[in-house]
């Protein structure tokens, strides 16, 4: 094998001999002044890697803090920021409305106690452990956050109030004061319940069933919150007619 | 006296300057080629020149028998060089590791595949063809009475070399032009020694197999 390598060799050499090749001579200048120049251009060269060098080092770490102190602002400060603001116009509404935002659960208590009938009173006490329970949670929410509000107040005022706070909830609040504040309609619903149509319903049903010392209890309760209320009138005949039917 | 001593030191130095110039240039033939890259690499533009008049013609060969059209080589062949000029500084970090010339045929061997592959051709490299050519007699291609004449067999050399398949025209041209081992063509084209030594057989034998057929039909 080696004498046919050696033979296609010299063919080879001989092809070379006969047509020789070579680099044009224009290219060869050419290739030589882009070999002088790069070597004349070397210290700037040198600046550009070093440069780069310094940016392939501190890049990625520059970068990679960068955007952890992105995150925490958008993520964490930012719910925080808007929270304060949210209860900020909570407080605001509520104040604009002439509602106190002061002892809630004392007034519950003063004015549910003894002369309530069975059921309205455990709906009271319901309504009052909810109430409770929502400012607890709202309290472990934000520690800032102002009581509820009295249940003493009118509830067209209360309505008209979280109304108001409802409507700028919806564009700036955050989700657990807008639960709150969603919590806080449901439970004067709940209270509004206790008109005086169905606390006299409430009354007229302990009648029918002949439990006139609880009867007489809820009355009084219903004549002290509505004294010209119709069903006084009523409730005086029905009293009569009792009187005169167990005389 | 000092300073006389250091006053004809440097009158010395301007008269001697010439024959100091054709001192250097005798040191730079005498260096080797990786010895020549690093002094490029440290900013001796001479040094550079001294490399490519050594290497420029035997590569434009191997780029030409491969790549055939002029205008392309001359692009190809600019960027071999484009390539060792702006890679100077990592030759010179690795110098320990490859002889310049296997660096330097190993870029050009890449920049031969890539316009393969740019002009679409790339399969050739891919589909060898391996034939078991026959035992023929010995061909004896300077004996010009068998033959009809030494330019008509170059001119069969050299549309038999064009006609192999591109990786056995490859590693027959490495080891013509560029003098490199199997080993080294086998570094160099990312092949094993075998394959290297499998391909320069059956460029030879090919090349062999056609001249003696010439020659016997002659």
């Amino acid at each position: 094998m080696k004498d046919e390598e050696l033979q296609t060799s010299k063919a080879y050499q001989a092809l070379n001999q006969e047509e020789p090749i070579s680099s044009p001579p224009e290219l060869d200048a050419a290739i030589l002044a882009q070999a002088h120049k790069a070597v004349q251009a070397k210290p700037q060269a040198l600046d550009k890697t070093a440069r780069s060098h310094l940016t392939l080092r501190w890049g990625a770490p520059i970068a990679s803090a960068a955007l952890v102190v992105l995150s925490v602002t958008v993520f964490i400060l930012m719910p925080e920021l808007e929270q304060q603001q949210a209860l900020e116009s909570y407080k605001q509404d509520f104040e604009a409305a002439g509602v106190s935002p002061e002892l809630l659960l004392d007034d519950i208590a003063m004015q549910s106690e003894p002369v309530m009938s069975a059921p309205v009173l455990a709906k009271q006490e319901r309504v009052k452990a909810s109430a409770e329970k929502r400012i607890k949670k709202a309290k472990v929410i934000q520690p800032a956050a102002p009581r509820l509000g009295s249940f003493s107040i009118q509830q067209d005022s209360l309505q008209s109030a979280s109304g108001a706070a409802s409507a700028d909830f919806d564009a700036m609040a955050s989700k657990p004061i807008r639960e709150m504040e969603e919590k806080l309609v449901e439970s004067i619903e709940e209270v509004a319940l206790l008109s005086p149509e169905q606390w006299s319903k409430d009354i007229l049903d302990l009648i029918e069933k002949g439990d006139w010392l609880n009867a007489d209890n809820q009355y009084l309760a219903f004549a002290k919150h509505y004294p010209e209320h119709d069903f006084n009138k009523e409730y005086a005949k029905l009293k009569q007619r009792h009187a005169a039917g167990s005389e | 006296m000092k300073t006389s001593y250091l006053y004809s030191n440097s009158s010395a130095k301007a008269y001697d300057k010439p024959m100091q110039q054709a001192a250097n240039d005798n040191v730079i033939d005498r260096k080797t080629d990786e010895a020549l890259m690093c002094a490029y690499a440290e900013g001796h533009a001479a040094a550079f020149d001294q490399l490519y008049k050594r290497h420029k013609d035997a590569l434009y060969r191997y780029m030409f028998r491969q790549l055939g059209n002029e205008a392309l080589v001359a692009e190809q062949f600019q960027e071999v060089w484009g390539k060792v000029i702006a890679k100077r500084d990592s030759y010179q970090a690795h110098k320990n590791q490859a002889k310049f010339k296997t660096w330097l045929y190993k870029i050009a061997h890449h920049q031969v595949v890539d316009c393969y592959r740019a002009q679409g051709r790339y399969r050739e490299w891919q589909k060898v063809q391996v034939v078991d050519e026959p035992a023929l007699e010995t061909f004896q291609y300077d004996e010009p009475d068998k033959h009809h004449s030494r330019t008509q067999m170059v001119a069969r050399v050299k549309s038999l070399i064009a006609a192999l398949p591109p990786p056995q025209r490859d590693a027959f041209l490495l080891k013509e032009e560029a003098g490199l081992s199997l080993q080294e063509i086998a570094d160099n084209t990312g092949v094993d020694r075998e394959t290297v030594k499998s391909r320069l057989r059956y460029a030879v034998n090919k090349l062999r197999t056609d001249l003696n057929k010439e020659s016997l039909e002659a």
